[in-house]
């Protein structure tokens, strides 16, 4: 027998056993196997799920829930400025000394402000190496506390202030801020 | 058209719709590998339901770059094949091809026979590469990566396997024309 006539009768072969299959009780019985295989992995699926669903929940009540942020108090910072290393010529030589308000305008900053000089917060001072200014809101007493006039009538009302601050965290001087 | 990879990725995940649709495209030509090497009805339908639970288990580790995946799900089927054979649990044919359709030749069926147990009295190593590069068509790369061996491999063992079958098969023909 030839090698062709070998190849023929396998081809013979191969003709009849074309449509050969499995019987259905294989994919039956796989497709079973296939469920019982995935239960489990579908559980796990849910519970992440419901885990997650539960989370996501909890932080949404958490946030609708949460305590309302009172009102800033008025000595809370509005506006840092960084200001140059130098210190103020006279923060820490004169102490505090009565005398009027000396209106001056800032041209390097917003041209409606007016400002005070500096009154020194600390009679000795450590070096000022760096520093930055701190927009404020103080009552008016402030300024009678550094040797201001200020009317009792108006002791209590706000009134803005620049406080310097330096690199140690200190309140050097402060210096009140009005507007023309 | 969604391809082999993509189905046995949906596969893995979980996708029964994608299992069915790899199974019915896959299980006839592993159902036959497995009967030529077997002889055995119900031992190809063993090692098809095996082969598939197997790629349900560890289809995470084909690689396709190694092969396509009817190869891959070849390599399977034949180690299961191969250790039914090692444990002497293959079965004679339990019936042919042709006995049931009436339209056959009985000339036909009776060559079909004799080349069916013709190629069941090969070694096994001679016995797949007939049946997956004659009798399922699978290229010689395919069936190079289901039998893990070069190319040339198969070749060499196709050709010995076609002679020894010539061998075997000689007078059959010729009986059949008598």
């Amino acid at each position: 027998m030839s090698e062709n006539d070998v190849i023929e009768a396998l081809e013979n072969l191969r003709d009849a056993d074309q449509s050969r299959e499995p019987a259905p009780h294989v994919e039956a019985h796989l497709l079973e196997q296939f469920r019982r295989r995935r239960a489990p992995r579908l559980w796990m699926r849910a519970s992440a799920s419901a885990a997650a669903a539960a989370a996501i929940v909890m932080v949404v009540t958490m946030y609708a829930h949460r305590p309302q942020r009172a009102p800033e108090p008025p000595a809370v910072s509005i506006t840092p400025i960084v200001v140059p290393a130098a210190p103020p010529a006279d923060t820490a030589v004169h102490p505090p000394r009565p005398k009027p308000v000396q209106v001056r305008r800032a041209a390097e900053v917003v041209p409606h402000e007016v400002y005070t000089d500096f009154f020194p917060l600390m009679d000795l001072a450590p070096p000022l190496e760096r520093g930055e200014l701190v927009r404020v809101i103080v009552p008016a007493s402030t300024m009678r506390g550094v040797g201001m006039l200020v009317m009792a009538s108006h002791l209590d009302d706000p009134v803005e202030a620049d406080v310097l601050i330096g690199q140690d965290g200190l309140a050097r001087a402060i210096r009140f801020v009005s507007y023309q | 058209m969604i391809g082999d990879r993509q189905l046995l990725a949906w596969v893995l995940n979980g996708d029964e719709a994608a299992f069915t649709a790899l199974y019915r495209q896959h299980q006839g030509a592993i159902y036959r590998f497995a009967l030529h090497m077997t002889g055995s009805v119900s031992a190809a339908e063993v090692v098809t339901q095996e082969t598939f639970l197997a790629l349900l288990k560890q289809g995470s580790r084909y690689d396709p770059s190694r092969g396509t995946l009817a190869a891959f799900l070849y390599g399977i089927a034949r180690n299961l094949v191969l250790r039914r054979i090692a444990q002497g649990r293959d079965l004679p044919l339990e019936d042919s091809a042709g006995g049931q359709d009436l339209f056959d030749s009985l000339m036909r069926r009776e060559i079909v026979d004799q080349v069916r147990r013709a190629v069941l009295s090969l070694p096994p190593v001679y016995r797949e590469v007939i049946a997956l590069c004659d009798l399922e068509d699978s290229s010689y790369e395919d069936a190079s990566a289901a039998l893990d061996c070069p190319v040339g491999t198969v070749r060499s063992r196709l050709n010995r396997g076609r002679a020894m079958l010539a061998k075997k098969l000689s007078g059959v023909k010729g009986e059949c024309h008598v």
